[in-house]
C-alpha cells in the first residue's frame, strides 16, 4: 500500500505522523529533508510528541543472558510499538538505570562508583553529573551505594533534580541513624546536602518505585505503613498516609506507581488487584478506581509486580514475562517473554518509562 | 423525546435488534424500528461533494465524528430545511468512504475491539491515491479517530523504509539539504539509504 499522491502533506499532518514513531525511525527522519530536520527541534513538535507519549506507558527492562557473563541489554516494551531494543551506548560507559522520570533516566556507572548520568535516550543527550565534593558514596551504608536514588523531572520548567539519600556511617562505626540527602539541581549544576534522622528500611522494589508528583519524590517503606515524601521545594522529609483500608490489612503486597500524574497505590492479594489513586493530594483523599480480578493469571500472582500504568493500561512484570492489562476491555496480554534462562528476574530491574524529548542540557 | 433520549434508545436497540430472516439471525436497522416506534424520521443532513453530488446522512452520525460539522450545526449556520454543507475539497468517492466510516462506527460502537479493528483494516484497503484523499478529508472535517487510524497506518509504512522511499511516499522532491550536507548524511548513516 502506498500513498503515491501528487499532493502535499500539511505540516500538522507530518507532525502528527512523526510524533507516533518509535525512537529509531524518528531519528532516521532527521535525514529525510531539511524541513523534517528542523521539525525535531521545534517546540510544537516536542509538545505533540510528549502528548502522544503521555498516553503510551512503557516499561524499561534489563535482560541479562546467563550464558554471556557480562552482557546485559535494555529493552523497552510498550503498547503502541511492542518490544524494541533500547541503547544507552551514547553514554560510552557501562551503566545501570537507577531511576526514570518523565522521559529522563538517571544511570550510575558500573565501573566508576559515584559517577551518575542523566540522559534522554530519545534525543541521545546526556549530562554527566559533577561529583559532589563530599564524595558521599563511600560513606553510605550498606554497600557504599546510595540507598535511595530519585529523579525529579519538571517538564514544564525543563529542569530536574537528582536525589541520593542514604544512611551515614563513619568508618569503623555502626550507622547512627542520620540520613544524608544529596540533591542535585540542574539549573545551578550543583549538589546541596542536608541531614535528617530516620531509620526507615526500604526493599528493593521500594527503591525502584519512586514517584515524582507535585514537586516531591515519594517512596514506600518496607513496613508499607506510610509513604515517605521528600519535598524538593523545601528539602524536608515527611510522611503521607496510605488509604485507610490498606494500612490494616495484612498479607497484601503494595506498590507505589504514577497514575497520569497522580500518586497511586496498587494492592495485590491472591485474587484481586486493587488500584488506588490519590485524588486530592493535599487532603490525603484516596479513591479506589478499579478492582481487577486476577483469575486469568492465577498461576502468576505470587510472582507478579506492577511497574507502570496509565488510566487505560497497567504493565506488570514477572520473573520472565511482561504483561499488560487493558482496563476498559479487561483483557490481559503477554507483551514479552524471556526465551533463555536469565539470572535476574525481569521485575528486578524494571522501570516505568515514557519517551519524551525533554532536554537535559 | 429529547435528542439525548433518542440516541440512548437508538444504541439500546442497536444492541438488541436481532430478528430471524430466512433462518439466519439478522440485525434489523434500528432507525426503522425507531421510525415505527416514534413515527418520525431521524434527522438527516445533506453533504455536498466537490463534484456537486449530494449525500444524505444522519445528523447524529456526522456530529459524533466530525468536529467541523458539529460546530456548524451547533452554531446554527446549518438550516435543516434548505441548506446543504458544501465540502469542496472532498470528492464523491472519498466522501462516500468517510460517511461509511462514521456510520459504521456509530452503529457498531458496542462491538468488541477486535471486530472493530478488523473492519478498520479492511476499510483502509484502498488504492494508492485513496489513502491520501481520505487523510485530507479526515483532516479537513477533523474526524479524530479516523485521523488517528490513518496516522497509525502511515507511521507503520515509513517505519522500516529507506530515506529515498520515504521521500517518494511524502512526495518530497527537494530535500533542502546542501550537497555537502546530503553527502555527510549518506556517509554517516549508509544503512538509511
Amino acid at each position: 500500500m502506498d500513498i503515491r499522491g501528487e499532493g502535499i502533506f500539511p505540516d500538522e499532518v507530518v507532525i502528527q505522523i512523526l510524533a507516533r514513531l518509535p525512537v529509531k525511525p524518528l531519528l532516521r527522519c532527521k535525514t529525510v529533508c531539511k524541513l523534517w530536520y528542523k521539525l525535531l527541534f521545534d517546540k510544537y513538535f516536542i509538545q505533540v510528541y510528549n502528548e502522544v507519549s503521555r498516553k503510551n506507558p512503557m516499561i524499561l527492562v534489563e535482560i541479562s543472558d546467563s550464558s554471556l557473563v557480562s552482557k546485559s541489554s535494555l529493552i523497552c516494551v510498550d503498547n503502541l510499538r511492542g518490544v524494541s531494543e533500547f541503547s544507552l551506548d551514547f553514554l560510552n560507559d557501562r551503566v545501570k538505570v537507577r531511576a526514570s522520570c518523565n522521559g529522563l533516566l538517571c544511570c550510575s556507572s558500573i565501573p566508576d562508583k559515584g559517577v551518575f548520568y542523566v540522559c534522554n535516550p530519545v534525543t541521545r543527550e546526556f549530562r554527566l553529573l559533577p561529583k559532589s565534593r563530599e564524595r558521599p558514596v563511600t560513606r553510605f551504608y550498606p554497600d557504599g551505594e546510595a540507598t535511595l536514588v530519585g529523579l525529579a523531572c519538571d517538564s514544564m520548567y525543563q529542569k530536574f533534580n537528582v536525589v541520593l539519600a542514604g544512611c551515614h556511617r563513619t568508618f569503623g562505626h555502626r550507622p547512627d541513624g542520620s540520613f544524608i540527602c544529596l540533591v542535585f539541581d540542574s539549573e545551578m549544576n550543583k549538589w546541596r546536602k542536608f541531614i535528617s534522622f530516620q531509620d526507615d528500611h526500604f526493599t528493593h522494589m521500594n527503591k525502584n518505585q519512586v514517584v515524582y508528583v507535585n514537586n516531591a519524590l515519594h517512596w514506600l517503606t518496607a513496613s508499607a505503613t506510610y509513604i515517605l515524601v521528600l519535598d524538593l521545594s523545601c528539602d524536608v522529609w515527611r510522611k503521607m498516609p496510605l488509604p485507610y483500608e490498606l494500612s490494616y490489612r495484612v498479607g497484601n503486597r503494595i506498590y507505589l506507581l504514577d497514575f497520569d500524574g497522580s500518586l497511586s497505590v496498587i494492592q495485590i492479594s491472591e485474587a484481586w488487584m486493587n488500584i488506588w489513586v490519590l485524588k486530592d493530594y493535599w487532603k490525603d483523599e484516596w479513591c479506589l478506581v478499579d478492582k481487577v480480578s486476577l483469575r486469568c493469571i492465577r498461576g502468576m500472582v505470587p510472582g507478579i509486580f506492577p511497574i507502570s500504568q496509565t488510566g487505560e493500561y497497567v504493565f506488570l512484570a514477572t520473573h520472565k514475562q511482561v504483561l499488560v492489562y487493558h482496563r476498559r476491555t479487561q483483557v490481559w496480554k503477554e507483551m514479552y517473554s524471556v526465551k533463555y534462562s536469565s539470572t535476574l528476574p525481569l521485575w528486578f530491574s524494571a522501570h516505568a518509562y515514557r519517551s519524551t524529548m525533554f532536554s537535559c542540557n | 423525546m429529547t435528542q439525548l433520549d433518542r440516541l440512548s434508545v437508538y444504541h439500546w436497540l442497536n444492541a438488541w435488534c436481532i430478528k430471524p430472516v430466512g433462518g439466519a439471525l439478522v440485525r434489523q436497522e434500528p432507525e426503522y424500528i425507531l421510525l415505527a416506534l416514534m413515527g418520525s424520521p431521524l434527522k438527516k443532513i445533506m453533504l455536498c461533494s466537490s463534484e456537486k453530488e449530494i449525500f444524505s446522512v444522519e445528523e447524529q452520525v456526522m456530529v459524533q465524528h466530525s468536529v467541523i460539522i458539529n460546530n456548524m450545526i451547533e452554531d446554527g449556520s446549518y438550516n435543516h430545511e434548505e441548506s446543504k454543507i458544501p465540502l469542496d475539497c472532498v470528492d464523491s468517492k472519498t466522501l462516500k468512504k468517510v460517511i461509511d466510516y462514521c456510520t459504521h462506527h456509530t452503529h457498531h460502537h458496542n462491538d468488541n475491539q477486535e471486530d472493530l479493528e478488523a473492519w478498520d483494516a479492511q476499510f483502509l484497503n484502498v488504492d494508492s491515491n485513496g489513502l491520501y484523499d481520505l487523510l485530507m478529508a479526515a483532516n479537513y472535517l477533523e474526524i479524530r479517530n479516523l485521523l488517528d487510524l490513518i496516522y497509525g497506518t502511515i507511521k507503520n509504512m515509513i517505519k522500516g523504509k529507506k530515506i529515498d522511499e520515504i521521500r517518494r511516499i511524502f512526495n518530497i522532491k527537494d530535500h533542502g539539504f546542501t550537497p555537502e550536507e546530503e553527502e555527510q548524511n549518506r556517509k554517516e548513516y549508509p544503512h538509511f539509504y
